[in-house]
Order: structure tokens, then sequence, then C-alpha cells
């Protein structure tokens, strides 16, 4: 058996590079350690800096003092835990039960279910709570003055501004759908022999999913966790938004205060963003020892079975269970969202002719309109394409080589999240500050994209590192012993079989890539500002209805890029 | 098949990867019609001053005002032939902009509109301001008899940085009188009736921004002891988002506000919500220029497009847009468009008013900064 092993890694060895070129495991760990960890070396030594900006620097820890003086710290952080863990609990419940609905089993209308999943996560966070807002106020909400003309309901019965009202804000936009959207591929990817051969050993459907399915899909769905959760301790929108009526802070509006003083408290807002560092190298520990040892193929060259499982008498109500979440997380907000962009004052329908087409034509009129929206699809598609590339190769390079440089390479993939968006800009900024090529990195589309790309590292890079788990290394060497080199093969057999993850990290680098605000606003000019910062600007002047005209076309695009990519992943995985 | 698609995503990949190297370049000059034979003296300054300008091609303008960007910069390319590349953001975050690029040796920004207090704070200690003086040549900007007071007004103690061409009543106390009467505040302890508790909103006094300026303002003429009633007993709530204060303004939530901006307060009376807006009887109303300070970074990277832009903005035609745009009263006096602002924005003769854009009170908003941090329990 050891023999074979052995053959295999040779073999294995053999496909990984082609012969002369520099050794893969020298350049992968250099070129992440310039493009991640240097930014935040960058971050750390500056956040010791205490100087004026523009001055000298002088160093000490009185950034660090500062940051864990305040006594509300510790009641922010406690606040961040318990609204990251919930959501994260109830987004998993519900995140897996969709997606297995929809890819492992006959629901109607699977496909729309899903599209309407991917809507749902990219819409943009303003104007989705600004819906929210409109409907579940206490005081004006629509559904709460609905609920109060019932003759046995003596107040408004839903309270927004709450930790439960964050909550609901945070699974309705993105929370669960984030799940459905990371997980969908990964249960597409599994063939179904292995459920069948439970069934055929007489377990039951609950027995399959909770013995077989689940466990097969451990490092995707821990992985997903983990951003999940990540992400939620760095949120801060709704929270900004909602917190001050709930009575409810939370570390990273902290963090956003800092950065907003003036001037800016970059040094203490990186002390305090240090602690999402610590988080980020636990939850990676707990990963690796999660997955250590154990095979996760789903995808061999024995064979691969798309057969799903039958709902019978629950096709229906499961439809009906998909329906009714779509309705409250994004019809309902959607609506108000399209509405609001054709009223004169957003969510004020009781003024005299509430309803314009003014805020279309102004968003069209606008100069910057177009050449944002140029710059907003360079950006997109190259962060879209660049990442699908760079990151499979990456994931195939953590995974199929294991050795000191690719463990050095998983960590480093994790530390762009490592720190809040905009304190990760912000290395960047310093870093691409430094180079001799600044002047063709600072407030270009190029250093947009790459500052983008690299944002996007721990998602792109786990959600890869779960796909090619699922391939079994007997088709990279089949292709070997048919004599094929490691490009043919990777472009060949590896990359149509990674496809659909492929796409599905491209899609959603493109999609991020459009509304992503904290990564790009440090590093955008007058002639490389996409449309995201327009939004910005939209929201900063208090233009809401403008604001929300735009995300309708922000969400529009992502749309048909859904519909695209969606397509063509189909069509590559052979499913299509 | 497959094949095809991989050849589709190579060529993709490289297109969309070369268009990302390529800086966009912006929309091209438009050319501006050449002077006539006959052109008046003030006339040749001008055309002067747009061939220059023009010859560098751009100007690089930092504004957080969308209708500067939208307006003001259009009509300067459209009469002068100079492309206007805006930065926008918040004034603390453009500056702070400037100051990392200074300490990297780059300068991209030409000219900033902002509020005084970063620029008091962080330009002018780092001499990183161009002087505004010495640019101003054509003749209806530098006649003294254009302006109120006799003079073109700058902020700073050196009289040439930071140029003041507008002055507004700020900080007006707003209420809907909806749900709270006038007769119910004309003094400034009316607000501190038990029946307005929790029904004051205001930007947060802990952050820089008019929150802080009014406070500061209020703790100087009325005490510490009034200030910590009105914000911690009366419960003032506070929110750093414009539009959400304005909201609540219209809503009834918060029918009493402390420093709502002119532009929502306008807004809002357009839409017929029955608002006032008014100082209090027994104190000195707040002026100043609001976030409508001109500024000239130095260096400047596109020097003659700023000059030109300087002599535009405090000319009549700029200052006419400017006042719209801005909101903000001109302090030309030929300036028609401050008949179509609110008499509330507009300071009167004769009447005592408290500068808030004085240096040295710009210098107490941050000196009493961590008092009131300790007082109202930040």
């Amino acid at each position: 058996m050891s023999a074979v092993n052995a053959a295999r890694r040779l073999i294995i060895q053999d496909l990984r590079w082609p012969l002369g070129a520099p050794s893969p495991s020298l350049l992968v760990p250099l070129g992440m350690g310039v493009a991640i960890g240097l930014p935040i070396l960058f971050l750390l030594v500056n956040s010791f800096n205490v100087a004026t900006p523009g001055q000298a620097p002088v160093y000490s820890l009185e950034n660090w003092a500062n940051a864990f003086a305040d006594r509300t710290i510790w009641a922010a952080l406690w606040n961040s835990l318990a609204l990251g863990s919930v959501r994260t609990a109830i987004g998993l419940v519900l995140g897996v039960g969709f997606a297995w609905l929809i890819a492992r089993t006959d629901l109607p209308g699977a496909s729309i279910v899903e599209f309407l999943f991917r809507i749902e996560l990219f819409v943009p966070s303003l104007p989705y709570t600004l819906g929210f807002i409109l409907l579940l106020d206490p005081h004006y909400g629509l559904i709460n003055d609905a609920v109060q003309r019932l003759p046995f309901v003596g107040g408004p019965i839903f309270n927004l501004y709450s930790f439960w009202g964050i909550i609901w804000v945070h699974l309705a936009s993105a929370g669960v759908a984030f799940y459905v959207f990371l997980l969908t591929p990964l249960f597409r990817r599994m063939s179904a022999h292995l459920e069948e051969a439970g069934r055929t050993s007489g377990a039951n459907q609950l027995t399959v999913l909770r013995r077989i399915t689940l466990p097969v899909l451990l490092p995707g769905i821990l992985g997903t966790t983990m951003l999940v959760f990540v992400r939620s301790l760095e949120a801060f929108e709704v929270e900004l938004l909602l917190g001050p009526q709930a009575g409810i802070q939370v570390y990273s509006t902290k963090i956003y205060n800092l950065l907003r003083d003036d001037p800016p408290g970059f040094g203490t807002a990186t002390a305090l963003g240090s602690l999402f560092l610590l988080t980020m190298i636990g939850l990676a520990l707990l990963y690796r020892s999660a997955i250590a040892g154990r095979d996760f193929t789903t995808v061999s060259g024995r064979g691969f079975s798309t057969a799903r499982y039958r709902l019978g008498r629950l096709r229906w109500p499961a439809l009906g269970l998909c329906a009714s979440w779509m309705t409250m997380a994004l019809l309902a907000p959607m609506v108000f969202l399209i509405l609001g962009s054709f009223m004169r004052r957003y969510g004020f329908f009781t003024i005299a002719d509430p309803y314009t087409l003014r805020n279309w034509e102004r968003l069209l009129r606008d100069s910057a309109f177009l050449s944002s929206l140029k710059n907003s699809l360079v950006i997109a598609v190259s962060v879209g394409l660049v990442g699908m590339v760079v990151y499979s190769l990456i994931a195939y390079f953590v995974i199929r080589r294991r050795s000191a440089a690719s463990t050095v390479v998983d960590a480093l993939s994790w530390l762009p999240w490592a720190v809040p968006g905009i304190l990760m800009s912000l290395g960047l900024l310093w870093l691409f500050l430094s180079t001799p090529s600044r002047t063709i990195l600072y407030g270009s589309v190029l250093g947009i994209v790459l500052a983008i790309v690299i944002r996007d590292s721990p998602v792109s890079t786990q959600l890869m590192k779960a796909a090619v788990l699922q391939v079994g290394r007997e088709l990279e060497e089949s292709a070997k012993v048919s004599g094929a080199s490691w490009l043919t093969m990777y472009r060949r057999v590896l990359f149509p079989l990674l496809a659909p993850t492929a796409f599905t990290v491209g899609l959603l680098a493109f999609a991020g890539a459009l509304r992503d605000i904290s990564t790009v606003v440090l590093l955008y000019s007058g002639s490389s500002r996409p449309l995201s910062i327009l939004l910005l600007e939209y929201g900063i002047s208090g233009n809401l209805e403008q604001s929300s005209a735009l995300a309708i076309m922000l969400v529009s695009m992502i749309a048909v890029a859904s519909v695209v990519g969606q397509r063509l992943g189909s069509r590559l995985s052979g499913s299509g | 098949m497959r094949r095809d698609f991989a050849s589709w995503f190579l060529a993709t990949t490289m297109i969309a990867v070369l268009s990302a190297c390529a800086r966009p370049s912006g929309t091209p000059p438009v050319a501006a019609s050449q002077p006539s034979d006959g052109a008046s003296a003030p006339d040749r300054v001008w055309d002067d001053l747009a061939a220059a300008a023009r010859a560098e091609g751009k100007l690089v303008l930092a504004t957080n005002n969308t209708a500067v960007r939208e307006d003001m910069a259009d009509a300067f390319t459209k009469r002068f032939g100079v492309e206007v590349e805006v930065v926008t953001g918040r004034g603390s975050d453009t500056v702070a902009r400037i100051m990392r690029e200074r300490a990297a040796g780059l300068s991209t920004v030409d000219v900033l509109i902002s509020g005084l207090g970063t620029a008091s704070s962080q330009l002018y200690p780092a001499h990183a301001m161009a002087s505004i003086k010495s640019m101003l040549v054509v003749p209806e900007v530098t006649d003294p008899a254009k302006w109120r007071d006799g003079k073109l007004k700058f902020a700073d103690p050196d009289g040439e940085y930071i140029l003041r061409s507008v002055e507004s009543i700020q900080n007006n106390i707003v209420i809907n009188t909806d749900f709270v009467k006038r007769d119910e505040v004309r003094k400034s302890d009316d607000l501190l009736n038990p029946k307005f508790q929790g029904k004051i909103a205001t930007h947060d006094p802990l952050q820089n921004g008019g929150g802080l300026v009014v406070a500061t303002y209020l703790m100087k003429l009325k005490g510490e002891d009034y200030v910590r009633k009105l914000f911690v007993d009366q419960k003032a709530q506070s929110s750093n988002d414009d539009r959400q204060l304005a909201d609540w303004m219209a809503r009834g939530i918060y029918p009493i506000n402390l420093n709502m901006t002119e532009e929502d307060v306008l807004d809002l009376m357009k839409e017929g919500m029955k608002l006032e807006a008014f100082s209090f009887d027994d104190l000195p109303p707040q002026t100043g220029a609001g976030g409508a300070f001109l500024i000239v970074i130095d260096p400047t990277p596109h020097p003659n497009a700023a000059k030109l832009w300087v002599n535009w903005f405090a000319s009549k035609e700029g200052q006419e847009m400017a006042a719209i745009a801005l909101g903000e009263p001109s302090n030309r006096l030929d300036v028609e468009a401050n008949k179509k602002l609110p008499q509330f924005l507009v300071p009167q003769p004769g009447r005592d008013y408290f500068d808030i854009n004085d240096w040295n009170f710009t210098a107490d908003v941050e000196s009493i900064k961590p008092r009131l941090q300790s007082l109202l329990g930040g």
C-alpha cells in the first residue's frame, strides 16, 4: 500500500510544474507574502506610529493602550460575538437546508430559487436595510402599521431596532444566501452514489443526510461557517443604522468610528482590529484539525451519479417554504427599493405627488455615471477572471502539495479578512505608495483590481480548496499516464472539473467587486471611480432616491452575470 | 467544446487584464472658443488663464458636495474646456488622503472644498496649502467693493490660504411645528423642559462636525451643567447621518434638531413639511461657512487649472452657482442667488453673531473635546 502511495506521490510530484520553471514552493508563498503579508505588516508597524499624518514617524505603545483602555469595548466585543454566533448558527441551519433542497432534491423550480438567492446575496446592504426600516420600524413601519389595525393588537409587534431585528436583517440580506451560494456547488459536486449506498443499506433520508451527506461536505460547510462568522464580526453597516436606537454597539462600529475620527485613528483602529487576527488564527487551527487525516473525495474516476432525492408529497410544501423566505427576505425590501427609486422622498408616501422619474433622469445624466459604469465593468470582469485562475492554482498548491510552504500559503490566504476591510485597504495603499510602480498602482483601475483580488483570497481559496478536495488524484494520474503536461492536465482535466465552483468564485468576485466600497475607498481616483463609490457618494449626500436607482442597476448587472455564469458553469460541468 | 471554451476564457482574461492595466483617461478636453480680436481686458485675463489651464489638461477637485460635482464642475468644463476630475468623500478622509500622498512624495489633488476643522488642524500646520490670495488676478474678483465688509475674507491667520467666500447662520434650531410649537422654544433653557426629553436630535457631539461645534458653543456660553443636562438628561439622540436626522424630523420622531444641514431643511420645506429654523433669543446666532471653504493644495499638480478655478469660483458667475450648490449666501454683494435663499440663513446687519469659524474658536473645539467626552460619557 505504501509503495502505491509513493508511486502516486511521484506521479503527482511530476505533474506539478513544468520542468525548469522556478519551484512553486518558492514562488507561491513569496507572491502571497508580498501581496497579502506585507500590507498587514505595514498596518501592524504603523499601529505603533503616533505621529500626526505626514510627519516623521514616532513609535510608541500609546495607540494600543488607548484601544483597550475604553471600558465599553468589552461590552461591544460581547455584542459582536453574540450577534455573530446566533446569526451564523441560524444561517447554517437554514443555508444547509436550502442548499440541499436546491442541489440534492427534485424541488420544483430549483434553478429559480438558486437564482433568487444569488440576487438576495448581492443587493447592497444600505438600501436593503432602509427597505426593512420602512416595513418594520416601530413608529411608522408599514407592516407594524397594518398589524396594529387588527382588533386584538395593541401596539407594534415588530421592533427592528433590537437584537433580533439586527439578526433578521443580516439573515435576510446575506446571512442565509451566503451559505446557499457557497454550499450549493459543493452539494452538486457530490456524487449521489454514497447516498444511494446508504439508502440501499436501509437508512432513512435524515440518517443519510446526517451520516453521509454532511460529513462528506464537512470541509466546505466548516469553511463557509468560518467565513460567515468572520464576516459577521466585521459587519457594521446594519449595526450602524439600527444599533444606536437599540442601545447596541458592536466591536466593528467602534473601529468604524475611530476611522471616521478627525484625523482618522488608524493606529488605534488597527490595534483593536488585531483581535480579528487572533480569532482568525483560532478558527483556522480549528478548521485544520477538523479535516486533518480524512478523505473528502466525492469526484473520482469511478463514475458520477447525479440522481436526486425525490421529495414526493413534500415537493410543494418545500417550494412553499422557499417562496415564503423569498417573499420576506427579498421581495419585500426589493419592492421598496424599486419604489424608492421613483419617489421624490424615499419612504414618504403622503407628500403631494410622491412619485417621479427625476431620480433616474439625474442618474443617467450624471457625468460620473458612464465613466463609473465602464470602470466597474472592467474591474469586475478582471477580478472575476483573475480570481478564478489564481485561486484555483493556489488551492491546488495547498491541497496537493502538503508541505511547510503550503501551510504558509494556506495561512496567508486567510489574512485579508484578519483585519476589517478598510484597514486592509489602508495596508495595500501603503504598499502601493511604497513601491516604485506607485504611479501605476495608486488611483488606477489596475490597483483596484489587485486590491480586490487580494481581498477575495479567503473566500476564493476556501471554496476552491473544498472543490479540489473533492477531485480524486487518479484523474490527474490518468492525464499524466496519457502524456499530458501539467498545464494541459490543468486546462483539460482539472479546471473543467472545478468549473462550477470556479464560476461561483468568479461570480462572487465579480459581484463583490461591483459593490465593494471598503477595499476601494482609499485607492480610487476621479478617473478610476467605480459605481460602488458613486453609490457611496449618493449615500454621503443623503440622496437615497438616486442611490436606490443605482442599486437597482447594480443588482440588474449582477443578475445578468449570474445567469451567464450559471449557464457557463453548467455547460462546463456537463450538466447543462 | 471545452477547448473552445478554454481559448475563449484565456482571451477574455487577457483582454480584461489589459484593459485594467490601461489607466482610463477621462473625457478629452472640449476645445474652447478662441477669443475674439476685440476682447476686453478682463476677457483677455480669463482667456490667458483658460489657455494655461487647458495646456495642463485637467483639474482635480475634492469635495463631498454632489451639487458641486454635478453642476459647478460641469459648468466650469463647458465654459473653459478644462476637464474636472472630482474626488469625493468626507473632508477628513480627503485630508488624510492628501497627507498620506505628501508622505509618499505624491500630490494628486489641486483644490479642496471642505469644512475648516481638518484644514486648520492638519493642512495648515503641515504647510500643505498654496496661497490663494496670490492667485486672484481677475479684476471683478480682486475689487474690494464687490465684497461684504469691503474685503475678500480668509479664515487663516495669514489671510491668504483658506478662502471664505460664503457666510450663513449656522446650526439653527429646527423644529417640526406639527409636534412642537414655536412659542415653546424661545430661549436655550426651554430645551431642558422635561416634555422634550427624548425629542431632541443632534450630530454626535463627541465626533468632529456640527455636533461638537454646537456642544463647544453651548459649553462656552451656557456652561458644563447645561451641556450635561441637554445631552445626557434630555436623552438627545445623536446620528452622523444627515438623511436620518432629516427623516426623524420630518416624521416627528425627534421634532427638535440642534444642527440640521441647510440643504435638508430647505428640501423638507420644499416638500411641504412644517419646519421652522431659528436662533435662541438669549444667545448670539452662530455664523460660518460650513463645508464651503476653498483651499488649494501645495504642491499643486495643475497650478494653472487651480488658478483658473479659484478665480472663477470667486467670480460673480461662480458665486451664483456656489450659493445654490452649497446652500450658503455669498459674501459677494452682487450675487442674485442670495435673494433666493431663506432669511434664516442670511446674517442681518446690526446683530451680534458668534463666529464658529474664528481661528481661536476652532482651537477651542479641539481642546474642549476630551472634557466633553468625559462629561457625556464617550
